[in-house]
């Protein structure tokens, strides 16, 4: 108690080098924010200027009158509606199964006593070592025997789970969901998937959310097999969408970046909505990792 | 009540088994088993024009001489090098400015530094290869109106590292400064209470306890980086623009470009499964190395 | 559970938001009536078929098509159009799953899809042995595999001369008449000659690329990487590669190392960058749609040491095509000679049809945007010089690694020594 009484006093004592400190802080912070969304503003800025614009000395940097009319540009192109709607199934579809399939098997590791749980467990998280990206070429192989090459499922089915989502939904669901509340349901006579549904969900639901929106992010962003699989433009995701705008021959920024900001705006937007739940989601998943 | 919970049992066995399952499944199927396969597909000529030939390790003996894979090897660390190091530094020093300062606004800046990584990386190297053009970009405009001369961004080997590392850098670091900040606030207060009634600097406080007390977050984050670094593939593809290639001296080839480039451009699948046997092992000994660190520290 | 429904609907919104965007100016497109491969392939009706075509350029087909859907209500034709060699990489992956009905071929790579010839549409099956008298043979030839699959309908050929820009050359002291300027250099020696004055008299680069001489001196033979036969491989033994690879190595003081098909080249085609290109027909068609307010500045003269084929596709059907028959119907009337003219005439690709070289008004036809030079022409005598040149199955991998060890001299990474020594060790390697 004395002790953090003499840390104030001194703190009081120092309260003008705390100040300059602070507003220090504030500079580097502002700094680091401009820097942060500078490229967000940017890629408007270009789609909304014409080329010449873009090419004048000093260049553009206010955004123009364009954006319509690039917006047109990029539909002559690609229609970007489809790939929108494309990726709005795959990266739904894969974050709700993410969500069902991790916080169900994270239920068994944390609630649930069977053979071999541990050694499982265990292997989960090896899981996450293994560089699966590198089995690329025998995977290509085997979707296009499979006939799934250039299908939207080529894309859904290797998403629908993920190994991070198990680990970080056993850890949640051990420490928040308590032990009483599931050996009563037992007592009463509930099956383990009625547990699951009417307990562990409703209990967990917020972190199951960010996951889901971390599923989300993760498959409407995903770009290295897409770019192999997704071969005509009623498949595309927007990604593969926003890569063909460059193949068009006319090669222009404006139009190039237009498609880049149509792909992200969605993501901006729900951003905004849920960026407290998501950074609390990312400090969550780090102190038990 | 005893063959009531042997039941009990029993239905927790079946329930256990049965849950876990589809993420047993799916990871064998697309994960475990290309993977694998990969090993047997190295040991073939395989293309799409002809039936798949044994040739043992001819594709491996060709590889050990071939200077674009050790090129590509050099070009993944440089960048892996140039990329993870300021985006460590920078995210630990951001991390403490977020979590020692009295600011208003945590939320808000929180949310600010990780709105980069929502970003797909297509879209940051779109604009990036923008803003580094040579002749009309931002950044080189810049540099001329500072007095230097512009930078060929692309064309040169160091520089085309430096601009994928700054992509990288861009779209990480925030995301692993809420990393640091989460395990920085999980540090007693009382070490830094002490260490303030000793006098300490701020700057040594971090150096002396911020640091080792959170020191497995940040091994934990190289081993993420370490893994993610050494496949690097999106970003030199984009800033190519033509192919696989890497630029005109491959300057910017990663493995898994060089990989990529040989399976999806030449077909030479075969070959192509080599150089994913060796980046495989690459990867694996990097991560028993940090494993190996990790355990010396914690004892 | 509440709140995950709620954060799902909340994805929704914001994929809807982007629609929304995007439609809205869909709407915007609707209204000024361009050309309408625009409508993806949401809108076709029952009746209608949606013919997917995928190219490596739009290849100036824009009105040819509008045309063919007016008179076919019941055909669409989509556009997928990609870079160079993902088109064709990609193709070959797609064979066997998700193929387009009409795809093209450049004869770069005619010789690779040659291999797997089966799986496209044989065109006999069409009446394609009809038509083989229209087109020129050798052009013909490369889209028949050797058990006389007909895969291929041969597009443009592509004879080349020079396009430079006459009021830079004038700036430059050089002359601007086209007959002059050609008389400037009926050696390659003489080209780079020329430009090493270009260069002196106004510290500009001559050249884009010192591939555009690579691209010309190569294709100036009847055997480039592989022998006439197509038997062996002489990348490295060929006096013709190797000339044309001492000549570009020459020309690098003159050039500005510009890549092809960037924004930055193609602001050099407006901004003078650069004064010259190696030009088959098919590049005035491009010049003139990034240069568009340069008519009159750009002109055409003669090539060094003669002529040469540079591009060229084959229109194909792949074997999974879902409307093979629309596919040809379309096929064959898009490549007649008459709508090879018209195409011509409009966007410059020359026609591979020999009915061409003798129509009156193919051969007085001259471009306004090429300061009124007679190209019809120029490019009819070209074509008739062109001696029929063997395009190998690895030619596209040959090329690029020629083409890379160019790019490493002009950066100044390697000596030319050392450039072509691991240009022929890489080659070695993946071809033999």
């Amino acid at each position: 108690m004395a002790k953090k009484a003499a840390v104030r006093s001194q703190k009081d004592q120092s309260s003008l080098r705390t100040r300059a400190i602070k507003n220090r802080q504030y500079i580097w912070l502002g700094l680091i924010a401009f820097f942060s969304v500078f490229p967000f503003y940017w890629m408007f800025v270009i789609s909304s200027n014409n080329s010449a614009a873009i090419n004048e000395r000093p260049p553009a940097v206010i955004p123009g009158e364009n954006f319509l009319t690039s917006v047109a540009q990029v539909n002559e192109i690609i229609n970007f509606a489809v790939p929108l709607v494309n990726s709005l199934l795959v990266a739904s579809v894969v974050a709700a199964s993410q969500v069902f399939f991790s916080t169900l098997a994270g239920f068994a590791f944390a609630k649930l006593r069977f053979p071999g749980r541990n050694g499982l467990f265990v292997f989960v998280l090896a899981t996450m070592m293994v560089p699966t990206g590198l089995g690329i070429i025998p995977f290509y192989l085997m979707m296009s025997n499979l006939g799934l090459i250039n299908t939207l499922g080529s894309v859904i089915l290797p998403g629908l789970t993920t190994a991070f989502g198990v680990f970080w939904m056993r850890q949640t669901i051990e420490g928040g969901v308590p032990d009483e509340l599931i050996e009563a349901a037992r007592i009463d006579g509930a099956s383990n998937f009625r547990i699951y549904r009417s307990i562990v969900m409703p209990s967990i639901a917020p972190t199951a959310g960010v996951l889901g929106l971390f599923g989300f992010l993760a498959a409407w962003n995903d770009f290295m097999w897409p770019l192999l699989s997704l071969n005509s433009p009623e498949n595309f995701t927007v990604q593969v969408a926003v890569r063909q705008l460059r193949s068009a021959y006319f090669v222009d920024y404006s139009i190039q970046m237009t498609g880049a900001f149509l792909a992200t705006v969605p993501l901006l937007i729900l951003f905004a909505l849920v960026a407290r739940r998501m950074v609390a989601g990312v400090m969550a998943g780090a102190i038990k990792g | 009540m005893a063959t009531n919970s042997k039941k009990l049992l029993r239905s927790e066995r079946r329930s256990g088994l049965l849950y876990t399952s589809p993420f047993f499944i799916i990871f064998a199927v697309f994960g475990l088993f290309p993977i694998v396969y990969t090993f047997w597909v190295g040991f073939h000529k395989w293309d799409p024009f002809s039936e798949p030939t044994w040739v043992g390790l001819d594709n491996f003996v060709l590889l050990m001489g071939d200077d674009r894979l050790w090129l590509a090897i050099r070009n993944t660390f440089s960048i892996w090098f140039l990329s993870s190091v300021p985006q460590i530094l920078i995210a630990l020093w951001l991390a403490w400015i977020l979590n020692h300062s009295r600011i208003k606004g945590n939320t808000f800046w929180r949310s600010v530094v990780l709105i980069p990584n929502i970003t797909s990386v297509v879209a940051v190297a779109v604009v990036f290869g923008q803003l580094f053009g040579r002749d009309y970009g931002m950044i080189n405009w810049l540099l001329t109106v500072l007095g230097f001369t512009p930078i060929d961004w692309v064309n040169g080997t160091f520089s085309s590292h430096v601009l994928i590392a700054i992509m990288v850098i861009w779209r990480w670091t925030g995301y692993n400064a809420l990393i640091y900040l989460a395990a920085m606030q999980s540090v007693p207060e009382e070490l830094y209470e002490a260490a303030e009634l000793d006098g300490a600097s701020k700057f040594r406080q971090f150096i002396e306890i911020t640091i080792p007390q959170i020191r497995p977050t940040i091994i934990f984050t190289v081993i993420v980086s370490t893994i993610g670094g050494l496949q690097i593939f999106a970003e030199p593809l984009i800033l190519d623009g033509q192919g696989y290639a890497g630029g005109v001296s491959r300057q910017f080839s990663t493995v898994t470009l060089f990989m990529f480039e040989q399976g999806f451009s030449r077909f030479e699948y075969g070959y192509a499964s080599a150089i994913a046997i060796v980046l495989t092992l690459i990867v694996i000994s990097f991560s028993i190395v940090n494993f190996l660190i990790v355990r010396k520290i914690r004892a | 559970m509440a709140k995950t429904k709620r954060l799902l609907s909340l994805l929704g919104l914001a994929a809807a938001s982007g629609l929304v965007l995007s439609g809205c100016a869909t709407q915007t497109t609707t209204d000024s009536a361009t050309t309408d491969s625009a409508d993806g392939g949401t809108s076709s009706t029952e009746e209608q078929k949606v013919l997917q075509f995928w190219a490596f350029g739009d290849m100036g087909l824009g009105d040819l098509i509008a045309e063919y859907e007016a008179a076919n209500p019941d055909i669409k034709i989509n556009m997928k159009v990609s870079d160079f060699d993902p088109h064709h990489q990609g193709l070959l992956t797609s064979l066997d799953s998700a193929a387009p009905d009409i795809a093209a071929i450049e004869v770069g790579y005619s010789s690779l899809f040659k291999a797997v010839a089966a799986k496209f549409v044989d065109m006999r099956e069409f009446g394609a042995e009809a038509l083989e008298d229209d087109y020129l043979d050798w052009r013909w030839a490369q889209g028949v595999d050797l058990e006389g699959r007909v895969f291929g309908i041969p597009t443009d050929v592509g004879p080349m001369t020079i396009c430079y820009r006459s009021d830079l050359f004038a700036a430059a002291g050089l002359p601007t008449d086209r007959d002059e300027v050609s008389a400037l250099w009926p050696t390659w020696e003489d080209f780079i000659a020329t430009g090493e004055k270009y260069v002196a008299a106004t510290g500009d680069s001559f050249l884009s690329s010192t591939g555009y001489v690579w691209n010309a001196v190569k294709n100036q033979s009847d055997e480039k990487f592989y022998s006439a036969d197509g038997s062996t491989l002489v990348y490295d033994t060929n006096p013709q590669i190797k000339k044309a690879w001492d000549l570009s190595v020459a020309a690098t003081p003159i050039s500005a190392n510009i890549g092809d098909w960037t924004a930055d080249w193609n602001a050099g085609m407006n901004n003078g960058a650069y004064a010259v290109l190696t030009c088959p027909a098919w590049m005035m068609g491009y010049i003139q749609s990034q240069a568009p307010d340069l008519g009159g500045s750009w002109d055409v003269a003669t090539m060094p040491e003669g002529g040469g084929n540079w591009g060229g596709s084959q229109l194909t059907i792949p074997a999974r095509a879902q409307y093979p028959a629309e596919a040809a119907a379309f096929i064959t009337w898009v490549l007649s000679a008459e709508n090879q003219q018209k195409l011509f005439e409009k966007s410059g690709q020359f026609p591979s049809t020999v009915a061409a070289y003798e129509s009156e008004s193919l051969l007085s036809f001259e471009s306004e945007y090429f300061s009124n030079a007679p190209v019809g022409e120029i490019y009819a005598t070209g074509v008739t010089q062109l001696v029929p040149l063997y395009e190998g199955p690895k030619e596209r991998v040959i090329d690029q690694e020629f083409g890379a060890a160019l790019g490493r001299i002009a950066n100044g990474d390697q000596t030319p020594g050392e450039a072509y020594e691991s240009a022929i060790e890489n080659i070695k390697r993946d071809v033999g």
